[in-house]
């Protein structure tokens, strides 16, 4: 059974090999990421219980902030996958960006992943409870 | 027949230009290739960190924090380490390059520190 697999990962690399791209798959943290967060929010930080304070003593200082301290970035970026065109190659790098939202009192209110590709992130977070709706303007003003 | 050419000043104009130009460039390149120092390391640069030291103190030993929490109750510190020489201060990046801890302080109501964590990130 184990032979069969060999071959048939062997035929499938040889097919990609000959196309002119082979995508080799990886997982292992860019070097300038932070190790300490990945793909899935930790299990130790729990809404509606875990306070500011306690996150900071878990995770460390965030990437960024929201100016009210109401939202924390940890942002963790991995490699992917090598992929090779021809002579030239690339890394596919995924960020792993867990946003921890809190409460006016401090206390954790939320917490999920954003899975994003390798974009320039921009750290300009708004306070999330300060956010105005937009009104447009009437016609004919 | 007209002379082809520019007028002496405008010449010295355009060598003038060429010289700034190349001197800039010149700034540009070898300013990409400063060597900075290396930060110096430190076995006892956390020896301060204790329950009970106050926020002065810390602050003196390890200066800025890279950042700060609830009007500068809870301070956070990027920090280097060397298997030898011992711990490093860095300051605060977009990424984390050369960070292995970030240190976190709680401080009480008075600026005494009651909780620390050194946390590996790296």
């Amino acid at each position: 059974m184990w032979s069969r697999a060999i071959i048939h990962t062997g035929l499938v690399l040889s097919a990609i090999s000959l196309a002119g791209c082979l995508i080799i798959p990886t997982d292992y943290y860019t070097d300038s990421s932070r190790q300490n967060t990945a793909e899935k929010p930790p299990e130790t930080i729990i809404p509606g219980k875990t306070s500011l304070e306690e996150v900071l003593l878990k995770l460390g200082e965030p990437d960024e902030t929201s100016s009210d301290e109401t939202e924390l970035w940890y942002d963790a970026a991995k490699v992917k996958a090598w992929l090779i065109v021809g002579d030239r190659g690339d890394y596919i790098i995924r960020h792993y960006l867990l946003v921890i939202r809190f409460d006016r009192n401090g206390v954790v209110e939320s917490q999920r992943i954003e899975d994003l590709p390798d974009i320039n992130l921009e750290y300009n977070l708004d306070p999330h409870f300060s956010k105005t709706p937009i009104t447009l303007p009437a016609k004919g003003e | 027949m007209e002379m082809e050419g520019r007028a002496p000043e405008e010449t010295m104009k355009t060598s003038q230009f060429k010289i700034a130009a190349y001197t800039l460039c010149t700034l540009f390149v070898f300013g990409g290739c400063v060597t900075l120092p290396p930060v110096p390391a430190d076995k006892n640069l956390l020896i301060s960190v204790a329950t009970g030291t106050s926020r002065e103190t810390i602050l003196l030993k390890l200066g800025e924090p890279s950042a700060s929490f609830e009007q500068g109750r809870i301070l956070t510190y990027r920090i280097g380490a060397d298997d030898d020489q011992g711990y490093f201060l860095l300051d605060r990046q977009v990424r984390w390059t050369n960070t292995k801890y970030s240190l976190v302080l709680v401080f009480d109501g008075k600026g005494f520190l009651t909780k620390h964590n050194l946390i590996p990130v790296r």
